[in-house]
């Protein structure tokens, strides 16, 4: 058992965490939550190497990115509400709630 | 009732209308003299008996306006003397006089007069005692010359003297409740608040020592004199001093009386030595008036009061008689009208009306003076032999100053000027008095005929004295003039008000103002010491620590809250961190 996929995971994660906190714009965080679930999923599959009769850390994986592409198109579909209402993307810029 | 309320109001409600009158042309004499009829034909219309009507109440304190309409005599004495000294001033004042404020005052007077004698209930007595005492100062000072001004402060500030007392003793008879007179127990007081009532009564009665405003008070016009300061107004203490009666006890007693006795001896002393008219006839006011309170004191306070009824109507008519002389001279254009040796008599009539009121003065018989000095010697004699003394002194001494002004009014040759309004008056009082002594001499006739022969011996032996007297002249020295009381009062007084405010203004710059001063720097001291501790303790380390505190809190805690979503997530991951260290830790 390598930990190589460990280590990638590790930097996915890390390079997610990076993005998601870092970065103003919200389809770049977008992104950046998309990079941590695949450390999610690289995670599933290392693991499951453990227990070679059993298949859960790959179905595990599947229903990660299932959901993962959900996440996007619910994700993508605020974004774009958010953008048409208050022309930006940038969530700093985002400090009202009430109507206009 | 109705109607005795009228009675009262119409003089105040004619005085109301005068004053406030649109047109300063009227005839305000003829108003005032027909009102004044009017409430004279109202007395024989109303029915006797009280008038009552709350006036404050508040509490237990109650002050009802209680008049009793009981004594029709005395009432009508009041309105009709008021009534004739109003139509004798239509032709006395000068025509340039102030009519208005003239009449207005007289009919003001005889509601205050009416009320003063008619009030049952002490306070509404003073209130208006103090009416009758402002109209005296108005009507002294009527002439607004320097000296009647002067007097009339005088007679305002003696009187006030026994006002203030007067008033104080009232309060005192308050605490024991005993305002309302018509039930008033005998010696239910206890002697310091009739003392001071009675003080008040000296002031108004003008007794010693406090009678020098009187002869002052002759500064007003001579009707004024008649109406105020001999029949009515003066009278108003011996009218006080009649409703307490029932309350004397003998250390007050004895203490009028002889204040009584005293006041009466030396006014008819004093009455021989002045050549002014109207100052003889004050003297003899004063003199007469003693005689009424040393016969309340002894307790002949039924003749006393007999006699203040009698000398109302002699001692008005002579003033009024004297006004005649006095008008007569000012129009012959004497320098000094007064003087009883430049008079000349204008009318037989008033001769007749002089000796028939004078008479009534000494007690001659014919006269309404013989019934009332008899009754009071008569009944003097009864209570008290030594203290009916005075009276006995003072039968000859009456008729020896009578005797002498009556000389130089009555002896003298006669001018015979046509009849003057002016002598109605006097000529319808002199007639007053004579059918008084008809009427009454069957019912209430004297008794004691030694006394009565006694008593007119002596008149007479007095009057032809007189008459000897009045043909020595002597120069006028200063203690005739009201014993020298003038100096103390005029003088004496005034220097010690003077010093005793220079004393007061030593008192307050030496100590009181030390004291101020003192006080205001211990003040100012402490006022330091406060606004220190208020910057350094309060304001600083207080207030402004805890601020600081909040604000320092403030800073620290307003960090995580930047409201902004990767800042809150940065804080959430952050926290996780710390919880996987922990629990890696533990």
């Amino acid at each position: 058992m390598s930990p190589v996929l460990l280590y990638l995971s590790f930097l996915l994660f890390a390079l997610g965490v990076l993005v998601v906190l870092t970065k103003r714009d919200a389809i770049v965080v977008l992104l950046g939550i998309e990079l941590i679930l695949s450390a999610a999923i690289l995670n599933a599959i290392h693991f499951n190497q453990q227990f070679p009769d059993r298949m859960d850390g790959q179905l595990f994986a599947l229903f990660i990115i299932v959901i993962a592409v959900c996440e996007a198109v619910v994700g993508m579909s605020i974004i774009i509400r958010v953008y048409r209402y208050y022309h930006t993307a940038v969530p700093d810029q985002i400090n009202e709630l009430n109507e206009r | 009732m109705e109607v005795n309320g009228l009675i009262l109001l119409l003089p105040l409600a004619a005085s109301i209308l005068m004053v406030t009158f649109p047109v300063n042309r009227f005839p305000f004499g003829g108003l005032a003299l027909s009102v004044t009829l009017a409430a004279f034909l109202l007395t024989w219309v109303v029915d006797p008996g009280s008038l009552q009507a709350n006036w404050l109440q508040s509490g237990n304190f109650n002050l009802p306006l209680l008049f009793s309409i009981h004594d029709l005599r005395l009432i009508r004495l009041i309105i009709g003397i008021s009534g004739l000294v109003q139509f004798y001033s239509l032709f006395y004042l000068s025509s340039s006089a102030n009519h208005r404020s003239y009449f207005s005052l007289l009919c003001f007077f005889t509601f205050a007069m009416l009320g003063l004698a008619t009030s049952t209930h002490l306070l509404v007595t003073f209130v208006f005692w103090e009416l009758v005492g402002y109209t005296s100062y108005r009507l002294i000072g009527f002439d607004t010359t320097t000296s009647s001004t002067s007097a009339a402060l005088k007679a305002l500030l003696i009187n006030k003297v026994g006002d203030v007392c007067f008033l104080i003793g009232i309060l005192m008879l308050a605490s024991t409740g005993l305002l309302s007179t018509s039930n008033l127990a005998p010696g239910s007081a206890g002697t310091l608040p009739l003392l001071l009532i009675f003080v008040g009564v000296v002031a108004k009665s003008a007794q010693a020592p406090l009678f020098p405003w009187l002869t002052a008070a002759m500064a007003g016009p001579t009707p004024v004199s008649a109406l105020l300061h001999s029949a009515t107004m003066v009278a108003a203490g011996v009218l006080v001093l009649l409703r307490l009666v029932p309350l004397l006890n003998d250390t007050v007693s004895t203490v009028i009386s002889f204040t009584g006795g005293v006041t009466l001896l030396l006014g008819g002393l004093l009455a021989i030595f002045s050549y002014d008219i109207k100052r003889i006839l004050a003297y003899s006011t004063i003199s007469q008036l003693g005689l009424m309170v040393l016969a309340i004191g002894t307790g002949a306070h039924a003749s006393g009061y007999l006699h203040l009824q009698t000398h109302a109507i002699f001692k008005a008519g002579l003033f009024l008689c004297a006004g005649v002389f006095i008008h007569h001279g000012v129009i012959s254009g004497h320098a000094n009208p007064n003087d009883i040796r430049h008079f000349s008599n204008p009318n037989g009539w008033l001769k007749w009306s002089w000796v028939i009121l004078s008479g009534s003065l000494v007690g001659l018989p014919l006269t309404a003076g013989f019934l009332s000095k008899e009754a009071i010697l008569h009944d003097m004699m009864t209570f008290s032999a030594s203290l009916s003394l005075f009276v006995w002194a003072s039968i000859p001494l009456t008729a020896l100053y009578v005797g002498r002004v009556s000389y130089f009014l009555v002896v003298k040759k006669t001018e015979s000027s046509p009849l003057h309004a002016l002598l109605l008056p006097a000529l319808l009082l002199s007639l007053v008095s004579v059918t008084w002594f008809v009427a009454a001499i069957t019912t209430e006739a004297p008794t004691g005929w030694v006394s009565i022969i006694i008593s007119q011996t002596l008149v007479i032996a007095g009057l032809f004295a007189g008459f000897r007297l009045a043909r020595i002249s002597f120069a006028e020295k200063s203690w005739h003039t009201n014993l020298g009381l003038d100096g103390l009062y005029d003088k004496k007084m005034p220097q010690l008000a003077t010093a005793w405010g220079r004393a007061g203004i030593a008192v307050d710059r030496q100590i009181i103002d030390r004291l101020v001063h003192a006080w205001a720097y211990i003040t100012v001291l402490f006022a330091h010491l406060t606004s220190w501790f208020d910057r350094a303790i309060v304001d600083l380390t207080l207030v402004g620590g805890s601020a600081w505190v909040v604000r320092f809190t403030g800073q620290i805690v307003r960090v995580p809250m930047s409201g902004k979503v990767q800042g809150y997530l940065l804080w959430a991951l952050f926290s996780l961190f710390l919880f996987l260290v922990l629990w890696l830790l533990l």
